[in-house]
Formats: C-alpha cells, structure tokens, sequence
C-alpha cells in the first residue's frame, strides 16, 4: 500500500470505510446473539456445555458417564500439573475414549496429558525468544 | 464474479497471496486492542493483555482477523464452541476465508484475486523427510524456524495465545515462526481424504468429537477416517487438526490465522467441504430448533467488521446471490 500510487490508496481508502463501519457499531462482534433452540443452550461467555471456553484455566474436572449393564458409571479426571516448578492450571478435558483436548491447543487430540503437556512446552515454553519476550513485558506491567 | 481458486504451486494468484500477506500485516486500522476488550465480557478468552504501549497502537489488518479467529472460538455454542469442534466448522470457515479473499482483492487491487489451497494430502504421499521440503516450503518461507526471508519474509504480527496461561497476548511487531513435525512426522494422505469424503453423513447427534461419525467430524480431524474402524487404533489427530499439529509453532494455538499456511490449510478443507457437497448433496444439518445452538443452518455466524451470515447462506458460493468463487480442480 505505498504511498502515491492510486490504485493503493484507492485500496486503502476502501478498507478505511470497513473499519470507520466497524467502529460506528462500537467494535461489536455480530452474530453472537442466538435464538435458544430445543437443545437449550444459550450464547454465553462462559461453560458451553462441559468445554470450558475461558482462558482454559479452572476448568474443573473432566466427568465421563455412561450406562453399562444397567449400572450408571462416572469417572471424574482432575490433573495437577507443575513445570518447573511452577502450577500450571489449565484444563485438560478427557474424550470418552481416553484421549485428551486442551482450549489453547485446539487442535491437539493426543492420547495423554503427558503428550499435551510437552505440546504446551513446544508451543510456549520454548517459542522464540521474540515471542516470550513481548509476552513476559505483558505480564510484568500487568 | 466467481474467481478460480487453484493450488499454491500453481495458481497464477499465489504471488498476489503473498503480496497481499504483506500488504494487509503492514496496513493499519484503527482498532487498538483496547477498543477490542472494551467489547468483551470479562472472562473472555478473547481479552488481549499488553503493555499499556502495545494496548493503544492499532492493530492491523492481519492481526484483526487473527482476533476475529479468537472471538469465535472463545465463544462456547451448544457444543464445541462458535468455530470448531462442531458442524459450525466447515460454514464459519468459509465465510471467514472468502472475507480475507475480498481484503486481499481490496489490498492488491486485483478483483480476480482467489485464495490458494495446499493440496497436503499429496505431500502426504511423501516420505517423512520429505514432507517438509515440499515445493510449498520453497514458495513461503520454510517449515522451521522464524520466517524472515522469502515472499512473506516481511510479515509481521502481533497476537499470540500463549499456553503458559492461555491468555491472548499483544506484543511488538515480529516475525511468524514454525516448528514442523515436532510431534506429529506425517501429514493425512491420499487415502485419509478418499475416506473422509466416500462419509455420506454430513454430521449427526452427539455432534462432538468422540461421538459423531460423521464427514464433519472426520474432515475436522476428531476422528479416524478410516472405515471401518481399524482393530488397532491409530494416534490421531486426523485431516485438518493434523496439518495445524504438523506444522506446529504460531500453527498450534488459537492464534494459528497469523500463519498465511493456516488459510492455505483451510482452503484446501473447504475445496474437500465442496467436493462433498458435489457429491452427497448441499446438505447441512443441524436444521432450526435441532442440534446445537449457534452451530443450527439459520444461527447467525461470528463476524467481525462485515455483517454475519447463516450457514444455509453459504452452502453454494457459486450461487448467484454470492458469486463468490469456485475451484479449478476438486479432490479425489
């Protein structure tokens, strides 16, 4: 989008009537309103179902429960996790086949804690130095 | 008029794709991260922490779809939430592809402009090793490492979800950064597609993960494509979530769009999406008052700075009340 050149900034006017549109509507997602349906359940910020869609963090306990024989099962999963030391609290929900999801890796069905908790040291832990250094800034000055 | 999507190899459009890459990381609006927090709910995953600096400079363009990406998948439906994990997938994705489409257009001045796909099913055919020197790693940037050289070696973003404490994070302008086949070393192939696509069932009740054997769910990558389900089970994941896993670094969390691969990775899934619907009908369940809400045909669709949309509104982008594109080759 260089200056002088006037098909750019016929671009860039262009894409300046989306974002002036964008902000006269105070920058509000649309479509977040939904109609409740017979399934029950409403748009809300937080616990949709039993996926926890916060920030990941204290989620809670994955409960899986089904009917065998005639006999009601329930087995409720919690994981305490530490790296280096330190808490690490977020969520691993357990599928009913054994297999763990994580929010922040959304992506990621991998079959243990174990597993998903190196995909978390990959991912953050060890991102480039670019990266945790912006994001220790953020959290200093917070 | 409808534009041609083709394959990044190949397509005449893959120049423009990374120009307009560029264009868009490096063109600023006037959305600062703050004005965005102003928006949410407190809880939100969506909320970016910054410094006070990095709270107030305007985000660009790049990084605004990146955030639009978070919005939806922080915001829980009837299952999965507002983006995945649900038949919602596949029409919230193509809507958020075809809005980036229309920016590049915008960006570049080319109103024939299509998205490119990666076609990885065929780098899925290759050897282990070879997979990451697939032409697609020559044409943007390489499969390891921070991205600084090459057509996109000049993007730069802002947003990252980081998984210390799964808070989104605004930081200085920097590079993108990929860390391919740390913990998975194949990508789907050949035969995962021809599985996933011969499914005649769009997607069903429970309409999760581990519940629903559906076309949905296998495209996704929850499940297994294989049919029947193999004696031993196989470590997943699968198809769409297994390409993000592949290629790994900005890829792995909710913050995957800074990745140009993420739109090449979705736009192959939406040629499969309409390679189905070519051949098992232009069906999409769940219909009014059934299934899971926000993810039902007539729930209105997350979106950001353009109007929403239903998913029974893009079923056909080749209707004529769209006109929006379609692709040189469907799969197989």
């Amino acid at each position: 989008m260089a200056g002088g050149d006037p098909q750019a900034e016929e671009g860039a006017e262009r894409l300046d009537r989306l974002i002036r549109s964008f902000a006269s509507g105070g920058y509000a997602a649309d479509g977040l309103e939904v109609e409740d349906g017979d399934e029950g359940h409403h748009d809300h910020e937080h616990g949709g179902h039993d996926h926890p869609e916060g920030h990941g963090g204290h989620g809670g306990p994955s409960v899986r429960s089904f009917q065998h024989r005639g006999h009601r099962v329930e087995i409720v999963t919690r994981y305490e996790v530490t790296i280096d030391g330190e808490q690490w609290d977020q969520h691993i929900e357990v599928l009913d086949d054994g297999n763990v999801v994580y929010h922040g890796l959304p992506q990621y069905l991998v079959p243990s804690a174990v597993d998903m908790v190196r995909a978390v040291i990959d991912s953050s832990y060890e991102a480039p130095e670019e990266i945790r250094a912006g994001v220790r800034a953020a959290r200093e000055e917070a | 008029m409808a534009v041609i999507r083709g394959d990044i190899t190949a397509t005449p459009h893959a120049q423009t794709f990374f120009t307009g890459v560029v264009a868009l990381s490096q063109q600023p609006t006037t959305v600062t991260p703050a004005q965005l927090n102003q928006t949410l709910p407190a809880g939100s995953a969506a909320r970016i922490f910054a410094t006070a600096a990095e709270l107030n400079r305007p985000l660009s363009w790049w990084d605004l779809f990146c955030w639009w990406h978070v919005r939806a998948m922080s915001t829980p439906a009837g299952t999965g939430n507002r983006a995945h994990r649900g038949p919602i997938f596949l029409p919230w994705h193509r809507l958020f592809l075809r809005r980036l489409e229309e920016a590049i257009q915008i960006a570049t001045n080319r109103n024939d402009f299509a998205l490119p796909y990666w076609d990885w099913a065929a780098d899925g055919e290759l050897a282990p090793q070879a997979q990451p020197n697939a032409p697609v790693w020559t044409l943007i940037g390489g499969a390891r490492g921070q991205i600084t050289q090459g057509p996109i070696g000049r993007l730069r973003v802002r947003l990252y979800q980081d998984n210390r404490d799964g808070r989104l994070y605004a930081t200085a302008p920097r590079a993108i950064w990929r860390d391919a086949q740390r913990s998975v070393t194949t990508l789907p192939n050949r035969a995962d597609q021809a599985r996933a696509l011969a499914d005649g069932t769009y997607d069903a009740p429970e309409w999760r993960e581990q519940r629903t054997d559906s076309f949905r769910n296998k495209v996704e990558g929850f499940q297994d494509p294989t049919e029947p389900p193999p004696a031993q089970r196989r470590i997943g994941p699968w198809m769409h979530n297994r390409v993000h896993v592949w290629v790994a670094g900005d890829m792995a969390p909710g913050s995957s769009p800074n990745d140009p691969v993420f739109w090449l990775n979705h736009c192959n899934v939406d040629r499969l999406w309409e390679t189905w619907m070519q051949r098992h009908g232009r069906i999409y369940v769940p219909g009014a008052g059934q299934g899971p809400a926000g993810q039902r045909a007539n729930d209105p669709m997350v979106s950001i700075v353009w109007p929403s949309m239903r998913p029974s509104e893009v079923l056909d982008p080749t209707e004529a009340g769209l006109d929006w594109y379609r692709y040189d080759r469907l799969a197989t």
